[in-house]
């Protein structure tokens, strides 16, 4: 089976979680990129019967549309930005052109290797990135979709295709799927790793979606859980006490001298305990509860919040509208409730 | 997992060369210098990414190139034309196995035919890198033409596009080397790599954590303690740092490098070779239950006669349904392992197989393990005779007219028997084998003609087959009394008969004797026509 996710950084916590869990990924199990797996797996098996010239060695990651204006006809210019290096936004749209011209070779090798492909982090697929999924929805072979629309962060690539289900939009995609009874969906509320405020703090943020709520088995006995705020006078304090992973949107982000991580980098991780340093716009919210204010940013805040199996802080000075508890470190307890 | 194809560019002697692989057994047959160790060693090659038990990476070696590519690189480089540098490609191609998804794993169109299967693909080229380096190397006349192999590489790729290893290949190949020439190279390295082989991963892994145990409780013995504690005190000037004496628990120094095999407590390498060649292929069948190739490099050598006769006997009953690849000078290998299997290396030319030959044939052949089939492959010209006597003066005529024996011009002269010929010109038909037939008329030319209109006269064919018109003469003994004098004979014989009819009786009755002297004798005869028509 493959177990197929977007980042190198997830792709590596997967193969943790197998050490833990298992001792080692065994040998029938591949865990791989997305990019990897496209390259690997689906593009260079027949990439001849589209493309001879060389092998397809190398991707170029491009952010935007590569080679606008060249004609798909034009294989060589359209798909590579040298011989055997292929754009990173056209990949998977050499995929099924792969599949079409060797009359559906890649997928019949694909369909003799796996019984099962797992793929994580489903709604950052964009683009031909989601007809290759319909491929393999169409296979034999036992595909679960495994995503959260609310933490869309990256597009796999910037292609205009399938432009209309992006980011949250992905689920009137995988509506459309299930219609033509290319899938099942099966909405999975609980969470096994955040508490009942980090739930209330995030389904805050989407009103009218589905609600994230704590499964039973989660143990909040721990001292020192739950959602709150750190005034930027006892950051070092606090980081000394709870040594938090401290999460920033991005470097422009000052941390105070903490090594941080940007909300993006984060995503596919978990950390006992998280100190986020807002934005402007966050700590807006933060004050007032407006959600206009986080309108663009609430994907990455999401990610953020929920990577904490136990207690999110924010720096933050003043009065929220909605987080009441705050941590400070004369109090002699550690927690105000 | 079946190799059904190999194909080779621009390795050793073989520019551009398939060979169709048996299912079961390949046995390649050919000249000396025709290639065949070349192509088990580029077979072994592709199917392991080993070369003489060294990663091909670091054992590039300038003489695996086709000296003609590398000739012509120099050349044309030289003369200022652009071409590419020398190249080589190996490739082994699989059948379809949709079942095995390890094997569905190597499944692509990535290889020179551009057929969708599994396959392995070895290419050894220069390091795009390189190339400036390659060309300014090639340019320079001074430098010797030869391939600079340090700016080259070596990619083992499947027909998916993928890189493999040798854990990745889903099945072992076994090489059985009955020279054994591998061990003087280092301790039984050679050996503990056919009983690594043999082992499982956790076997192997016990193996190794047990041998570091025992490693580590050496340092602890007594007496090495005492050692230890000695050197200490002694102290030395060249640094201030303790000095103990311990086992190199380093990786260089793993089990395979110092454990050896044992027969019956006798070191392997000290057992017969005949033993160690049983063994060997008892490891490799035995080693795993993934599927295995056997590639075998002459049996013949190194072994007695019995011995040989042991080894293919378990080779056909023990190795299952493992593909074996065996290159051979014996007939008795060919025959013993079916003569359908058999490639025919030829210089240059690409391999014959003798799959077509009719299977009343081949039938033949099998039941005759020993019989001289090979000799009429390899012969460049062979003349086929009734029996001894025919044979010894075949060979007498043959030096009446060209001052040498047959065989110092390649031309070999075989006696097979009148009830045999067909079978052997069947081969020689497939093969397109140069063959004189030499036989008696027995009394019935028409009869002979119908025996042999199948092979006369078909196109491309040089089948010739010479007998005498006249029925009143039968065999050779009247032929040779009718074409010599009473007196010549006589002399020749040491007989002193009056009459041809009982001389004649004479010479059927004592046939081999007679020949032997007519074969001998200092004094000129005259050689029977048809006879005189085979040899030149």
């Amino acid at each position: 089976m493959a177990l197929v996710t977007y980042t190198n950084s997830n792709a590596r916590e997967i193969a943790s979680k197998f050490h833990h869990l298992n001792s080692g990924v065994p040998s029938h199990v591949d865990v791989t990129t997305w990019f990897g797996f496209l390259l690997r797996e689906c593009s260079r098996p027949y990439q001849r019967s589209k493309y001879a010239e060389k092998r397809i060695g190398s991707m170029a990651f491009v952010n935007s549309r590569s080679m606008k204006g060249v004609p798909e006809s034009d294989t060589s210019r359209y798909y590579f930005a040298s011989p055997g290096q292929i754009f990173s936004d056209k990949i998977a749209q050499f995929v099924t052109e792969c599949e079409a011209a060797s009359s559906g070779a890649v997928l019949a090798r694909l369909e003799g290797i796996y019984t099962d492909i797992f793929i994580d982090e489903f709604q950052d697929l964009a683009g031909w990135d989601l007809e290759v999924m319909r491929l393999f929805l169409e296979s034999s072979i036992r595909v679960t979709l495994v995503g959260d629309p609310r933490q869309f962060i990256y597009a796999t690539n910037p292609s205009a295709k399938n432009r209309q289900y992006r980011g949250t939009r992905i689920v009137d995609l995988v509506e459309k799927w299930e219609k033509a009874a290319l899938c099942a969906v099966e909405s999975m509320k609980e969470t096994h790793r955040c508490g009942k405020a980090v739930c209330a703090f995030t389904n805050g943020l989407w009103p009218g979606m589905d609600t994230m709520e704590p499964a039973q088995d989660q143990d909040e006995s721990h001292e020192h859980v739950g959602v709150l705020v750190v005034a930027k006078s006892h950051v070092m304090d606090y980081v000394a006490r709870f040594e938090p992973q401290v999460l920033r949107h991005d470097k422009r982000t000052k941390t105070a001298g903490c090594s941080a991580r940007n909300f993006g980098q984060a995503k596919g991780l978990e950390f006992d305990r998280v100190l986020i340093f807002p934005t402007g716009p966050i700590t807006e919210y933060l004050r007032s509860g407006d959600l206009k204010c986080v309108e663009k940013a609430k994907n990455r805040l999401h990610v953020a919040v929920t990577r904490a199996r136990r207690s999110v802080a924010f720096v933050f000075d003043g009065e929220s509208a909605f987080v009441p508890d705050r941590w400070e470190p004369a109090s002699g307890s550690d927690f105000h409730s | 997992m079946r190799m059904t194809l190999v194909h080779i560019e621009g390795f050793k002697r073989f520019v551009d060369f398939d060979l169709d692989v048996d299912p079961r057994f390949s046995i390649i047959v050919g000249d000396n210098e025709t290639g065949k160790s070349s192509l088990l060693e580029a077979i072994g090659l592709v199917l392991t990414g080993l070369h003489n038990g060294r990663l091909i990476q670091y054992a590039i070696d300038p003489y695996l190139f086709n000296a003609e590519d590398v000739a012509g690189f120099f050349d044309a480089h030289r003369k200022g034309e652009e071409t590419a540098p020398p190249r080589i490609l190996i490739e082994a191609y699989f059948e379809i196995d949709p079942d095995d998804p390890d094997v569905v794993k190597l499944q692509g169109t990535n290889n020179a035919r551009g057929f969708n299967c599994p396959g392995l693909a070895m290419t050894i080229e220069v390091d795009s890198n390189y190339l400036d380096e390659l060309k300014d190397y090639a340019g320079d006349e001074s430098n010797p033409s030869v391939v600079p192999v340090e700016f080259y590489k070596a990619t083992w790729r499947a027909f998916s596009g993928d890189w493999v290893t040798g854990r990745t290949v889903p099945f072992k190949t076994a090489m059985i080397d009955t020279s054994l020439t591998r061990i003087h190279r280092g301790p039984s390295k050679y050996v503990s790599q056919v009983v690594g082989d043999a082992l499982s991963e956790d076997q192997r892994r016990e193996l190794s954590l047990e041998y570091k145990k025992l490693r580590h409780a050496f340092s602890q013995e007594p007496g090495v303690k005492a050692i230890n504690e000695h050197l200490a005190k002694q102290g030395s000037s060249a640094t201030s740092k303790r000095l103990t004496i311990q086992m190199d628990m380093s990786a260089k120094s793993t089990w395979d490098s110092t454990i050896t095999a044992h027969l019956d407590d006798l070191p392997f390498d000290c057992a017969g070779k005949g033993e160690q060649c049983r063994v060997q292929l008892r490891l490799a069948i035995a080693g795993s239950e993934q599927s295995h190739i056997l590639l075998i490099e002459e049996p013949e050598n190194h072994l007695s006669h019995s011995n040989l006769g042991r080894l293919m006997d378990q080779i056909k009953s023990d190795c299952g349904d493992r593909q074996v690849v065996v290159a051979t000078h014996s007939a008795f290998v060919l025959n013993k392992l079916g003569i359908d299997s058999l490639r025919l290396l030829s210089h240059g030319g690409p391999p014959t197989s003798l799959v077509e030959l009719p299977p009343e044939t081949r039938e033949y052949f099998m039941r005759l393990p020993g019989y001289d089939t090979l000799r009429l492959i390899l012969a460049r010209r062979s003349i086929l005779v009734e029996g001894p006597s025919d044979e010894l003066i075949v060979q007498r005529a043959y030096r009446n007219v060209h001052g040498k024996l047959p065989l110092e011009d390649g031309v070999d002269v075989i006696s097979v028997g009148s009830l045999a010929f067909n079978r052997f010109l069947d081969i020689a038909l497939l093969l397109h084998l140069d063959v004189r037939v030499v036989t008696d008329n027995d009394g019935d030319v028409d009869a002979l003609r119908d025996k042999y209109s199948d092979y006369v006269g078909v196109d491309g064919v040089a089948i010739r087959v010479c007998y005498d018109l006249d029925e009143s003469c039968q065999s050779l003994e009247p032929q040779l009394v009718r074409a010599n004098s009473l007196s010549t004979l006589n002399s020749i014989l040491g007989t002193s008969y009056s009459d041809e009819a009982a001389l004649l009786r004479f010479m059927v009755r004592n046939k081999t004797d007679c020949a032997l002297k007519m074969l001998v004798t200092k004094r000129h005869w005259v050689v029977p026509k048809y006879i005189q028509d085979a040899i030149e």
